[in-house]
């Protein structure tokens, strides 16, 4: 019998993940925590603890939150990825409980990108 | 850059000084300086000079006089005019924050210098040499070259992101050489995210050379970027085993004043390691030459329990799972506190709807107990949702007070900042 490796469990999962949303048909967007090592130990449970927070005090249930672990741009963490029902994921890089505010507000709610914490393409080569 | 408010987000965090390098320009150094005296915050004047090969080397310098020397030839180097539309204006400020200009070359380009006239450059100033970040992908002198040039006579290389010290010093400096942790501070808000500790009369540039080469009695002593409390690596442990595949996460804290012990287990049903995996997993030079998903966070958990007079055994079986299991003696003056179970529970149940987490904590001759499926029937849904995430939170907050009443008052479990280091 061929054995299972962890890739193949990641796939799994991660179809399991995206079939979950796309079946949920009424999310909104789903956003997705980086933690990994990197992400919580530059602050990912705070920046994730706002996130909770603002779902509990608003009441919004159509809103999917998932985890995953290190993209590669360690320094660029605590990191979040923000994808609206039909368009494409956006990386937020460098984040705070405000900045996660702001996101959430602007963009998981609002609809419209808040430029200033995206990852622009090229930029994770600055610094 | 305004010269005042850095100064003061530097002086709020508790820094007694800081080296200020700009991109190849060191034309805010001055109003930095004169911004620090006035509020007793040391700054050491410096630049951050950007080789041919675009690796970052930062010049540390004697003073200004010497800074705005080094700077006029590094610019005359440094071909190309900036694009105030493309990468905003450069603007030179003193220390009461009025603007007396703009830079006007393209601060963020190359010099034409190889790495060694840099170094070559720096000395001849007067100054100290260190590899900018050198654990990053990109400008540093690793990520840049491949490997450090044995030849260059560097006084210190610099890590600047999460990368344990202990890891960085068997890694980067095998060599011996000084390693300085920065925050590579791009914005206020990022000043002492990274600090280094230094033995020394006072935060001088002739202090920190003499600290730097270890003589009279002046030492750099570490420096780092701490996962912040237990709990924190509880969390990482845990979201390990996930990413690895694991259904079904136990997590058990067991605190006993009696025997003075703190035990963290984080049992898991994901793939298992093979004795081999665990041994890298437990050394952080070996497993984080590939990645540093795997292993990273086992090896920093290791370091804080052997800080606190404890150790890590991990027990794992290919195909059935693995246990991390972690001591630490509780009142051991290194032992980090445990810190916020709450938030530390709520992000990783909501993070995880699809892993059965049980958690246990008993402190005090008390227990509690949280099941992460049995709360989902209770609240008829997701955790993730505004009611399971109400639930969650009474949950583990009457928990934990249940164990806080029986105990005595315990100042590390308030969660107060820890000392970094």
């Amino acid at each position: 019998m061929p054995r299972v490796t962890i890739d193949d469990l990641k796939k799994i999962r991660d179809a399991g993940s995206r079939t979950a949303a796309l079946r949920a048909g009424e999310a909104r967007a789903r956003v997705t925590v980086h933690l990994g090592t990197c992400g919580i130990a530059a602050g990912a449970r705070t920046v994730m603890s706002a996130l909770l927070a603002e779902i509990e005090a608003q009441g919004v249930t159509d809103v999917l939150i998932a985890s995953t672990g290190c993209a590669g741009l360690c320094s660029r963490e605590p990191m979040i990825t923000v994808e609206l029902r039909g368009q494409a994921p956006v990386k937020y890089v460098q984040l705070d409980p405000d900045k996660m505010r702001r996101i959430f507000k602007e963009h998981v709610l609002g609809g419209s990108l808040v430029q200033e914490y995206a990852l622009a393409s090229g930029s994770e080569t600055t610094g | 850059m305004h010269p005042s408010a850095v100064a003061s987000a530097a002086r709020d965090r508790g820094l007694d000084g800081i080296a200020v390098c700009d991109h190849n320009a060191a034309g805010n150094v001055g109003a930095l300086m004169r911004a620090g005296r006035r509020l007793g915050l040391g700054v050491v004047a410096g630049m951050e000079i950007t080789s041919a090969e675009e690796a970052h080397v930062q010049a540390l310098l004697p003073d200004e006089a010497a800074a705005l020397a080094l700077e006029g030839r590094v610019q005359a180097a440094l071909p190309g005019r900036n694009d105030p539309e493309a990468f905003g204006l450069q603007v030179l400020a003193d220390e009461n924050e009025l603007v007396l200009g703009y830079d006007e070359h393209f601060l963020a380009g190359a010099t034409v210098w190889s790495v060694e006239q840099v170094v070559a450059e720096i000395h001849a100033a007067g100054g100290l040499a260190v590899a900018a970040h050198v654990d990053r992908e990109t400008f540093g002198l690793i990520g840049q070259l491949g490997a450090i040039p044995e030849r260059l006579a560097l006084d210190a290389l610099e890590v600047a992101s999460h990368t344990p010290l202990a890891w960085a010093r068997r890694t980067f400096a095998s060599g011996g050489q000084a390693l300085l942790c920065s925050s590579d501070a791009h914005q206020p808000q990022d000043i002492a995210r990274g600090v280094s500790f230094l033995r020394m009369e006072g935060p001088s540039f002739a202090e920190l050379r003499a600290a730097l080469a270890g003589r009279d009695g002046r030492a750099l002593l570490g420096g780092g970027w701490p996962m912040e409390d237990l709990a924190l690596h509880v969390l990482d442990i845990a979201q390990n085993a996930v990413e690895a595949g694991a259904r079904s996460v136990e997590i058990d804290l067991r605190e006993d004043s009696a025997t003075d012990a703190l035990v963290i287990e984080v049992g898991d049903d994901g793939p298992g390691m093979s004795p081999d995996m665990v041994d890298q997993a437990l050394d952080p030079f070996f497993t984080t030459r590939t990645t540093r998903k795997v292993g990273l966070g086992l090896s920093l958990l290791a370091q804080a329990a052997r800080a606190a007079g404890g150790d890590v055994t991990v027990e794992s079986r290919e195909g059935r799972g693995t246990t991390v299991r972690a001591t630490f003696g509780h009142r051991h003056v290194d032992r980090q506190p445990l810190g916020d179970v709450e938030s530390t529970l709520m992000v990783l149940l909501a993070a995880n709807p699809g892993v059965a987490v049980s958690f246990r904590h008993q402190a005090h001759g008390r227990e509690w107990r949280l099941d992460s499926r049995r709360l989902e029937e209770e609240v008829g849904g997701p955790l993730a949702s505004p009611q399971g995430l109400a639930a969650l939170r009474a949950v583990v907050r009457a928990g934990e007070q249940w164990l806080a009443e029986a105990g005595p008052i315990d100042a590390r479990r308030a969660g107060g900042r820890p000392c970094r280091g």
